[in-house]
């Protein structure tokens, strides 16, 4: 079956506006959009630049916008779009060519809520223990697999890039929320600060583009409640 | 990265302030409609609201609303403004002051329409 694709391109090299192209293409059944990138890429033009790597979901790498929607190019199936299918970068960020985009403000964002394990005891030669109930408690925080999409999803981070973004909080929450981690008032600076989680509107478009079905606006919730509890 | 550091820089009390005045504004707000809406009589007469507004309970409830209103409104004002000014510290440091002065001043009015109605 024949879909056609109406995808953003932009080379700063050759034309200083971005533009949309159209390509047909022969799609097979059970293809996803980036099976028909690839076929695209590899068939008709090999000029169009798109970041992929794992095609499973899991490494991030293809979240684009997708008739309107964020989403990762390897999970969405062709035929669960309808008409003309519109490809576009991750809104938001800098566009460097065509689908890729420029994460480095995404990935200092991250840097900066110290997203490791601060433990408040020095290492044994032993792992630090943890029961299952406490081990629940990251549960829909540890999943994220950094895509960009919530980010890119959202309108507070639009206007603000220096806003920490849905991603950033959701992992600084992912270990707040650790028993094993003592790490919030280090974490507070960057948490508390102007651009931090204060900034967040709970507008949920995050929680609507995670290709993960997390939710990082119930996230930076529990960073307030955190927070809350002390400062009251 | 350019996250402003400081502790304690981020508004938390702000934002504690909108939520508590957020739900203080809503018994008030329903008690003014009510009362000066739909609990009235045909005729919209000066002495009989200046006979209830004059009474320390009214003003104290008139003075409330004034300021839960005014605190709730002007800080939802300057937290949409804020997103738009992160990298722009002086057009922020003119804007909150603009945003203060407003909430000043209206404030003053509103106090000086709301204190001296005598019984």
């Amino acid at each position: 079956m024949e879909r056609q694709f109406k995808i953003y391109r932009f080379n700063p090299e050759a034309a200083p506006a971005a533009s949309f192209q159209t390509y047909t293409v022969d799609i097979q059944h059970a293809w996803t959009v980036l099976d028909a990138l690839n076929a695209i890429k590899w068939d008709q033009d090999g000029s169009l630049s798109f970041r992929r790597s794992c095609r499973h979901g899991i490494c991030g790498s293809c979240a684009m916008k997708i008739n309107g929607k964020n989403g990762l190019a390897c999970e969405v199936q062709v035929e669960s779009l309808k008409g003309v299918i519109t490809v576009e970068p991750l809104p938001g960020f800098k566009v460097i060519r065509d689908l890729v985009t420029d994460m480095d403000g995404f990935f200092s964002h991250l840097e900066a809520v110290k997203p490791w394990l601060i433990a408040g005891t020095p290492p044994t030669d032993k792992e630090r223990v943890q029961s299952p109930e406490d081990r629940k408690l990251i549960d829909g925080l540890y999943e994220c697999i950094l895509c960009g999409a919530c980010t890119s999803a959202c309108p507070s981070y639009w206007v603000n890039d220096d806003f920490l973004g849905p991603a950033a909080l959701l992992k600084a929450a992912r270990y707040v929320m650790d028993t094993r981690d003592d790490g919030l008032t280090d974490r507070l600076d960057v948490l508390d600060s102007r651009n931090g989680i204060w900034r967040c509107h709970t507008i949920f478009n995050c929680v609507e583009a995670c290709p993960k079905s997390l939710n990082p606006t119930e996230a930076i919730v529990k960073l307030r409640q955190k927070l809350a509890a002390l400062r009251i | 990265m350019t996250v402003e550091r400081g502790r304690g820089s981020g508004g938390f009390w702000w934002w504690m302030m909108q939520r508590v005045t957020g739900i203080l504004l809503f018994p008030v707000l329903m008690v003014h409609y009510v009362v000066t809406h739909l609990h009235t009589s045909h005729y919209v007469e000066y002495d009989k609201i200046a006979a209830r507004v004059a009474t320390p309970a009214w003003k104290f409830l008139n003075i409330l609303f004034l300021t839960i209103v005014l605190l709730h409104g002007l800080y939802g004002v300057w937290n949409v403004l804020l997103d738009y000014l992160s990298k722009r510290p002086v057009l922020r440091a003119v804007l909150y002051s603009i945003v203060v002065t407003i909430g000043l001043a209206l404030y003053v009015l509103g106090l000086v329409t709301i204190v001296p109605f005598s019984a």
